[in-house]
């Protein structure tokens, strides 16, 4: 579904959480602003404590801004029931009734809904076989494991097929079968023209998966972009692979200076600065008797960019 | 839910706590509030029937002895005391001795309370003679028993011999034993119950237990007055061969300098037959009205 | 709405019904109330006194037990254990899961209150020297019940400002204070200074009147005059309930959960 506007708007958010009765308040979130579209992924990056859950929490009102506004599908509808049916919300390390069976949970999820008996079953059912839960319908919630838990957690943020999905650290706690699985499942939820905000540390995930995302450090934005925007056309360098590992003054013939690389194994690795080196090293090489394996471009990560505007973020605050 | 809605749950919680204040002041009469004067006897109490097996009390003999005695107090205080409240006060002062023997204050202003009703000034004597048990050395429970001996039994030598023995205690006051030997031979007179009450009330530094002895005194006084204004009712009837209208009449006659004041704040008044009452005090003390 | 409500007292009454310290509590005091069987046989007459007495108080500690254990962890655990999050971030709002909380546990109360009764019932009505049927016993543990489910409302609504341990310090306070308040009423009144006698009121009936519910003395010795008393404390209890709760809602609507 494609709207007019965003679907979430978060303006000049700040909340800070009371630490004591004496001591000063610990500011979580300081004027923070974003907005997530229609039919995004944006993930919603940043390291433990930087203020990511808080931010959900306010925006599932679980919590309430010191200041700041939030408005959800442009501000149509006042936020209450109507608003909170539209949106699917798994909280981090989501924990449940553990005297229910997955399927009573469910069930439970979906009166609050308001959904049918019938829709609830079916649902429910497809869901749970979609996170691969299917055969712990009727078991105790009690003898879940940690996997088994994010997974029931995922069912019930998209039972009620809320058009906003809002899943704060879906990946935690998953192995790499579940990661890719819920991969899977965010993208599916893309493909059916849901929106989707996620929370999460592993930028990894976040590069893989998202159009947008939303960078965040001690409370404050510190980038905010589409990914192959941020990740941009800069080139830090040029991997070559060369084969045989060629001994320095064959090296130094072909106009490579020593430190340029290293030995890996039976290869050598090295790194041109830019295209113009890359050339003339590949030239060099070539006359010298060896063979370019791979010559790569290496650009910026998300992981670099974090650590460059966090470097700056921390005095001059943040910048975009 | 935004800032008015909150409001909103204030107000409507003030409202529901008026709507249970109305329905609290419609029960309150239906709960026995231990101030109303009670028709029906109430039963004996789980607290009596505990009192009697008081290692049932588990470790709370005390406290639960406070419990009676501060239940006690309530009915001690109440201004008109019906024969039910005083067999109350003696349930109760003897679950306080049941738990708690060395509690002394139950046993000594509970007699006094107890002495006031003629039918009760038995149960007193008990209550004293519990209390002198346990404080042998206390003069106040010899001299408490002479004095319910004395005035609330008319047993003029019983009353004296008591107070001759709380005489020779150690502390006692210097003019108990003067007032043994009055007692010994004095007819009762309000007056003698008053000087006494006088100097029970020096003794007390306590305001409750004093508020007790002062109403004593006052329902002495009433007695007192009263059966001096009937003397001058008798006397006008010999002088003028009729009962007076009005008290004043006794002035205006000369037979009386004045009429004393009610101690209650209330008046004197003359009934037709020469009987005269406070508009105060219904009932008068039999004590004191001679044989 | 209602749905909402109602769906939450459902998972309310099934938590608490699978709680296994209920029923080991439950379990005690059916196992009190059964001894006082052999208890009566210790007096000296009266013996079926002593049983409904004896029995009549056994329900109502192991009631105010179970209402306080049950109700100071009725919200407190849902933030502990993070599942008021899936709740509330469904088109929940917080006075129906206040309410609804309320509701459940008031059920649990329901059935327990009524076995323990119907246990006493039995135990007195075959007690061999002057056992009968006594209705009585039913009416005063419906007083008891509802005196539980307005200690249930005390402890819902200290459990959404405070620890569990508080709001069971706070709960039982008021609990005692609750049975003395007639004390408050009647001291205040012998006070010279109208301002005292003003104020000592207010408290009163600011105060919950537990004493409104108490007809252990009254049905026992068959002194229920009317069942008109019996309406009032229910409508009482509503309207005070009715005030504990949306006080509750009122702290609860802006708690940050964290």
């Amino acid at each position: 579904m494609i709207r007019q506007g965003p679907i979430l708007s978060i303006e000049r958010l700040s909340k800070s959480y009371p630490t004591g009765f004496w001591r000063k308040p610990v500011r979580v979130l300081s004027d923070l602003s974003c907005e997530v579209h229609a039919n995004e992924i944006v993930g919603f990056l940043g390291p433990n404590g930087a203020g990511k859950t808080t931010t959900i929490k306010i925006l599932n009102r679980l919590a309430f801004p010191d200041a700041g506004k939030v408005t959800l599908f442009g501000g149509q509808v006042r936020d209450g029931a109507d608003v909170r049916r539209r949106i699917g919300f798994m909280p981090e390390q989501p924990y449940f009734y553990e005297y229910l069976t997955g399927g009573e949970f469910l069930r439970l999820c979906g009166q609050l809904c308001g959904m049918s008996r019938a829709d609830t079953e079916s649902r429910s059912s497809e869901l749970l076989s979609r996170v691969g839960l299917s055969g712990a319908r009727d078991t105790a919630i009690r003898k879940y494991s940690k996997g088994m838990m994010q997974r029931l957690g995922l069912a019930q943020a998209l039972l009620h097929d809320p058009e906003l999905v809002i899943l704060d650290e879906p990946m935690s706690g998953l192995d790499p079968m579940g990661r890719m699985e819920v991969r899977g499942i965010i993208r599916d939820l893309k493909a059916a023209g849901k929106t989707v905000f996620f929370s999460s540390h592993i930028l990894s995930d976040v590069e893989a998966l998202c159009d947008r995302v939303i960078m965040l450090h001690k409370g404050r934005k510190v980038a905010e972009g589409r990914v192959e925007e941020l990740i941009g056309a800069e080139t830090l360098y040029i991997e070559l692979v060369v084969s045989p590992v060629l001994p320095a003054d064959r090296l130094a013939a072909a106009g490579i200076p020593p430190d340029a690389g290293y030995a890996q194994g039976a290869l050598l690795v090295l790194r041109a600065a830019d295209n113009g080196q890359a050339n003339r090293w590949i030239a060099g090489l070539l006359r010298e008797g060896g063979t370019v394996l791979s010559c790569v471009p290496v650009k910026k990560g998300l992981e670099e960019i974090f650590m460059e505007r966090v470097g700056g973020s921390d005095s001059t605050g943040a910048t975009s | 839910m935004n800032e008015a809605s909150r409001g909103a749950w204030g107000w409507v919680a003030a409202f529901a706590l008026l709507v249970s204040i109305g329905f609290s002041w419609r029960l309150l009469p239906s709960r026995a509030l231990p101030e109303s004067g009670r028709e029906v006897r109430e039963r004996p109490g789980l607290l009596a029937a505990v009192s009697r097996r008081p290692e049932f009390a588990f470790g709370f003999r005390n406290v639960l002895a406070d419990v009676a005695w501060l239940e006690g107090v309530q009915v001690a205080g109440n201004r008109k005391m019906t024969r039910w409240d005083y067999d109350r006060l003696y349930e109760l002062l003897d679950g306080v001795s049941n738990f708690d023997p060395k509690f002394e204050i139950p046993y000594l202003l509970g007699g006094l309370v107890l002495g006031e009703s003629p039918d009760h000034a038995q149960k007193a004597l008990e209550v004293f003679e519990r209390g002198k048990k346990e404080y042998p050395a206390d003069w106040r429970f010899p001299f408490y028993m002479g004095f319910t001996y004395y005035f609330s039994l008319g047993d003029a030598v019983a009353g004296g011999r008591a107070t001759a023995e709380a005489a020779r205690l150690p502390g006692s006051p210097a003019y108990l034993p003067g007032l043994a030997s009055r007692m010994l031979s004095e007819a009762r007179e309000p007056e003698v119950a008053l000087s006494l009450l006088a100097s029970i009330v020096r003794q007390e530094s306590d305001p409750a237990r004093r508020a007790v002895l002062s109403r004593r005194i006052r329902e002495v006084t009433v007695e007192r007055d009263l059966q001096a204004l009937e003397r001058a009712v008798e006397t006008y009837r010999e002088k003028m061969g009729t009962v007076p209208r009005d008290l004043s009449d006794l002035v205006r006659a000369g037979i009386l300098p004045g009429i004393p004041e009610e101690p209650n704040g209330g008046r004197y008044l003359v009934e037709p037959g020469g009987k005269v009452r406070s508009d105060r005090v219904s009932q008068r003390l039999r004590v004191f009205q001679k044989k | 709405m209602l749905r909402r409500i109602f769906s939450i007292a459902a998972n309310t009454f099934r938590e608490t019904i699978r709680n296994k310290i209920l029923y080991a509590i439950l379990a005690f005091a059916l196992f009190v109330i059964g001894m006082t069987f052999f208890l009566a046989d210790l007096s000296v007459g009266d013996f079926a006194r002593i049983i409904a007495d004896v029995g009549l108080a056994s329900i109502h500690i192991f009631g105010v037990i179970m209402a306080v254990f049950l109700g100071i962890t009725l919200v407190s655990n849902e933030v502990e254990r993070k599942t008021i999050y899936i709740l509330l971030s469904k088109p929940v709002r917080r006075f129906e899961f206040i309410f609804g909380k309320t509701l459940g546990l008031s059920v649990t109360l329901l059935l327990t209150t009524l076995a323990m009764a119907t246990v006493l019932f039995l135990v007195h009505f075959s007690y061999r020297y002057g056992g009968r049927a006594e209705v009585g016993i039913f009416i005063a543990s419906a007083g008891i019940y509802m005196e539980l489910v307005l200690l249930t409302c005390l402890a819902s609504l200290f459990s959404t400002f405070t620890t569990p341990v508080l709001s069971a310090i706070f709960t039982l306070s008021l609990f005692l204070v609750g049975h003395l308040t007639k004390y408050l009423y009647v001291l205040g009144d012998q006070s010279k200074v109208e301002a005292v006698r003003w104020a000592s009121r207010f408290i009163f009936y600011l105060l919950p009147n537990l004493e409104n519910f108490n007809w252990k003395n009254e049905v026992a010795y068959g002194g229920l005059k009317s069942f008109s008393i019996l309406g009032w404390a229910a409508g009482y209890l509503v309207a005070y309930a009715a005030c504990v709760l949306c006080l509750s809602c009122l702290l609860f609507a802006r708690k940050d959960f964290k």
